[in-house]
């Protein structure tokens, strides 16, 4: 057994993983030990780490007696152990590092019951007095090699440039989406952007799935998507484990009285381990999120989250930029009918719009609900009255039917969620956005519509 | 002292969970180990903890000098855990039934944590045994320590 005082914390960085529980062990005042698992030691800095306090009410007393603790972490990859010996400093109430454990724990116990027997009281930071590593030996070629600490800032930057050049949200997304995979390793990966008025994140884009699930749906604060968006902040898990999939998942409760026909399923590994997501902050406010999984333990370091959240960054100021800046005033309110225009004709297309959630079905396939929906049933309203297929941004903007917010209506991702949502399951009727500001129509029969009023 | 432990209990620790040992020097410095095997003694009033004294030193050091020892006991699939407080009464060299112990201890966990998803190659080290000591104590208290509610209440 080798016994090696290391000088920085930072370089034994994946002990701090969660990846195995670890020990801690207090004394009171009495002299009365106390020794408890606990799923994990958070780094801090290179003097401090931080313990949260969920359900730990011996440990705390006796800290309060007595400051003294000693916390045993587990290299993953080697198997050595790492002492620490600690005293503690504060326990943090409120603030960005107890709204972090916060944000953690509540996404992982989202499953009823749970909420209230993981609550976080605090988060408790402590002073590293002494660390030490004991190497307890090594099976010869057995074990996995640590990951590298490659350097993601040239790749980040790289990325970064590109979408510099880049004015297209559509293409933006499909760039990042791309370089994940290519560069970065994040072969599983969506953005989803802010539905503010239905408090929903929706799925624009998605890699690595059978299914796309453009249209896919998180709650606002649910799950580490939802709170990633709703705390605004990055929230990565390096094993999630079997027995936080129930809580990672999505709470279906609340969809026991909906028609699952109008549910798109959330793309999703089957059995992920790490998982990262990062809020695309831009103007102040949360735009969506954007996420990443992978079915190997700490496959996200906090090196990929520091360059994943540059990126969220990024395209966070693109999608910000193509909802704050209007089409040019040349596109007419009420354009001529297009030489285009054709009548319907041909094959009959039947399109079902539901009033009471502006849902739509196109040959009782669920399409989209909510504004997206509105759109394409407007859309097809008039398609069917003038015979027209271009559309402009203004004219929707104008269009009282839509009832689309003066400010911040977000027509710009609604479309885009519209144009992705029909072309991934090969509807008849498509739409395709030439830049900012127009719109087409494409209808390959005649459609038959019919309002349901409630 | 305790009157003795519930079956329920008893066949738990002879199940092979995690065993993790809690101790503090004069000073009130704590010390953390785990353990690589337990008995229940004497109608469950005493336990028999397997600690190494290589990985080990200060736990040992502590508990021979205060005698005082808190052993918390595991279950890797459920979290359910139970923690025993008392003093020390005696700690001896191994002998051959202590070896078997721990070799049945380690086979067991490591089948169990990798069973859960743990790394098995990192689970192996976790509880390959070295050099262990039979660590003998008399239960004076006894905790559920099973995250939620009733953890911390007396068994």
């Amino acid at each position: 057994v080798i016994f090696t005082t290391p000088q920085h914390l930072s370089d034994y960085w994946h002990m701090f993983e969660g990846i195995i529980p670890s020990v801690v062990a207090t004394a009171s005042r009495d002299g009365t030990p106390n020794v408890n698992y606990i799923s994990q030691v958070f780094f801090v800095d290179e003097q401090h780490v931080a313990l949260s306090n969920q359900f730990m009410s011996k440990t705390v007393a006796n800290v309060m007696e007595n400051p003294r603790v000693q916390a045993i972490v587990i290299d993953p990859f080697a198997g050595r152990q790492g002492i620490l010996d600690l005293a503690f400093e504060r326990a943090e109430t409120s603030g960005p590092k107890f709204e972090q454990f916060a944000a953690r724990i509540t996404a992982i116990t989202a499953h009823r019951g749970m909420e209230k027997v993981m609550r976080l009281k605090s988060a408790d930071i402590y002073r590293v007095i002494n660390f030490t590593i004991q190497d307890s030996g090594r099976i010869d070629g057995a074990l996995p090699a640590p990951p590298s600490r490659k350097n993601l800032l040239a790749d980040a930057a790289k990325l970064s440039l590109e979408l510099a050049r880049e004015s297209n949200l559509d293409s933006a997304i499909d760039l990042v989406l791309n370089r994940l995979a290519t560069s970065f390793g994040m072969r599983h990966a969506m953005v989803l952007l802010t539905d503010a008025e239905r408090e929903m994140l929706t799925t624009i884009a998605s890699r690595g799935y059978d299914q796309q699930g453009t249209g896919a749906e998180v709650p606002w604060g649910q799950g580490v998507i939802g709170m990633a968006a709703a705390k605004a902040c990055t929230m990565r898990f390096a094993n999630v484990g079997r027995h936080f999939l129930l809580a990672n998942s999505i709470d279906t409760s609340q969809y026991l009285n909906t028609d699952l026909s109008r549910i798109i399923p959330l793309p999703g590994l089957e059995n992920p381990q790490s998982l990262i997501a990062a809020p695309l902050l831009a103007n102040g406010e949360v735009q969506g999120v954007i996420y990443a999984e992978s079915p190997e333990w700490l496959a996200f370091t906090p090196f990929d989250e520091q360059a994943f959240s540059l990126i969220a960054a990024q395209l966070a100021g693109i999608v910000a930029v193509a909802e704050t800046s209007r089409e040019p005033e040349v596109a007419s309110a009420k354009p001529a009918r297009s030489a285009k225009a054709v009548r319907a004709s041909g094959k009959e297309i039947f399109v079902r719009h539901y009033a009471f959630d502006d849902s739509l079905f196109i040959n009782n396939d669920y399409v989209i609900k909510g504004v997206p929906g509105r759109i394409l049933w407007r859309m097809l309203q008039i398609h069917n009255a003038e015979g027209r297929t271009e559309f402009t941004n203004r004219e929707l903007r104008l269009d009282a039917a839509l009832k689309l917010p003066e400010f911040k209506d977000n027509l710009e991702t609604r479309l885009l969620l519209l144009s992705r949502r029909l072309a991934e399951k090969q509807f008849a009727i498509t739409i395709t956005r030439h830049g900012r500001g127009r719109v087409s129509l494409s209808v390959a029969g005649k459609p038959i519509l019919t309002d349901v009023a409630s | 002292m305790i009157s003795g432990l519930d079956s329920k209990v008893v066949d738990m620790i002879n199940a092979h969970p995690l065993i993790i040992i809690g101790s503090c020097d004069r000073a009130l410095v704590p010390a953390a180990s785990r353990a690589f095997g337990a008995r229940v003694k004497d109608g469950g009033k005493a336990l028999e903890v397997l600690v190494s004294h290589v990985l080990s030193q200060q736990t040992i050091a502590n508990i021979q000098d205060t005698r005082r020892i808190a052993a918390t006991f595991v279950q890797p699939e459920t979290y359910e855990s139970y923690q025993f407080k008392g003093r020390l009464t005696s700690c001896d060299e191994p002998d051959e039934d202590d070896w078997k112990l721990s070799a049945e201890y380690c086979q067991t966990i490591s089948h169990r944590l990798g069973a859960i998803g743990a790394p098995a190659n990192v689970v192996y080290l976790i509880c390959i045994s070295r050099n262990v000591m039979r660590v003998r104590f008399d239960i004076e208290e006894a905790y559920v320590q099973t995250p939620g509610k009733i953890s911390g209440q007396r068994l």
